[in-house]
């Protein structure tokens, strides 16, 4: 495979969704997607896909990959083992990504 | 008598470059355009067209002056030129540095810097760069810029392309301008303004600041940032076309 030439994934069936405001902390115990308006922390477990429409306002972490798509905003910082920002999305806050990264830890 | 003298007879040449046409005496061997500079052989072109073809197969490429953005057309063969924008001399050498040199540099060539090479000059300026030395100056590149072994650049660079090697350990200050950045080995750097960046398994990118439109860690690479997303500038409206208020006087004889 070409150095750099990885497919963007296609957005994943989300495990929350909706116009569903949320405050506090969310666990996501099981890979999917994630599509709602939070206001505070996501631990994935695995790897997670914030959708487009989708809004953070706090810490974003996964013991596995964070997939961020077009459209999407996190504001806050980001630790995974593997990361994809796509064009489009909105970011702003300290990454740290890599396999020592401590991701998903609450 | 005065001012009966004729003067020698002119024709058209055209410049097989650029085809831009000029006049020149008809007796001239030779000429340079005024436009591009390539030589244009006069006589030669008179007896091609006596019937004695006579073809010139030389490849060229076009650039610009990085002085005054002139555009010209140039053999690929040459080593030097003159712009005729704003007469300066313009190299298409490669440069080699195995050693301390406080040469400015300014090529259209590549500039290789070695692992002991140190290139001292304020400013370097190449077509592409492969870079296992330091470089203490600003380094600009058209192309690419291939960072090796322990390569440091102390006055950041301006390319088109990063690419860190693997295996490398490199140090850029203060910053990185480049719209496409590929690190497989490490890089620390101040700020790295990109559009795309790719940290593959091996990589390892260190950054103040990393403002960027999308970014790529794969598995295994690391990164650590403050990290921006830009966002791109919003396309120029066309201009908006004024309707005018009276009637077309024409439309009366179209109906």
């Amino acid at each position: 495979m070409l150095f750099g030439s990885k497919e963007s994934p296609t957005p994943a069936r989300p495990l929350v969704e909706g116009l569903m405001k949320l405050r506090g902390r969310v666990r996501l115990t099981k890979a999917g997607g994630f599509a709602a308006d939070l206001e505070g922390d996501l631990f994935a477990e695995s790897s997670v896909q914030i959708l487009p429409e989708a809004r953070i306002g706090g810490r974003l972490s996964s013991r596995d990959e964070i997939v961020l798509h077009a459209g999407s905003s996190v504001l806050g910082p980001m630790e995974a083992r593997a990361l994809d920002l796509q064009e489009g999305a909105n970011y702003s806050g300290m990454i740290r990504v890599g396999p020592e990264s401590p991701g998903g830890a609450p | 008598m005065i001012g009966s003298r004729k003067s020698p007879a002119k024709q058209p040449v055209q410049c097989p470059a650029c085809s831009h046409t000029q006049w020149e005496y008809a007796a001239a061997v030779a000429t340079h355009c005024h436009e591009c500079g390539t030589r244009i052989p006069i006589q030669e072109k008179q007896k091609s067209r006596d019937g004695n073809k006579v073809r010139l197969h030389v490849e060229r490429k076009e650039i610009h002056c990085q002085q005054c953005n002139h555009f010209m057309v140039i053999p690929v063969g040459a080593l030097s030129w003159q712009c005729p924008g704003c007469s300066s001399y313009l190299d298409f050498k490669d440069h080699l540095i195995d050693r301390e040199s406080t040469a400015a540099i300014s090529t259209y060539g590549k500039v290789t810097v070695g692992p002991k090479g140190v290139a001292g000059g304020v400013r370097t300026e190449a077509h592409a760069a492969d870079i296992a030395g330091r470089v203490l100056g600003r380094l600009i590149c058209a192309e690419k810029v291939q960072l090796s072994g322990n390569a440091r650049l102390a006055a950041g660079v301006e390319t088109h392309e990063l690419h860190v090697s693997a295996g490398a350990r490199a140090e850029i200050v203060p910053h990185v301008t480049a719209p496409v950045v590929r690190i497989e080995g490490r890089l620390k750097t101040g700020e790295v303004l990109a559009d795309h960046v790719v940290i593959g398994p091996e990589g390892d990118l260190e950054a103040d600041m990393i403002r960027i439109f999308s970014i790529q860690v794969e598995k295994g690479g690391q990164c650590r940032a403050r990290l921006e997303t830009r966002e791109k500038p919003a396309p120029e409206s066309a201009p908006i076309q004024e309707t005018p208020d009276e009637e077309d006087p024409l439309a009366e004889f179209l109906q």
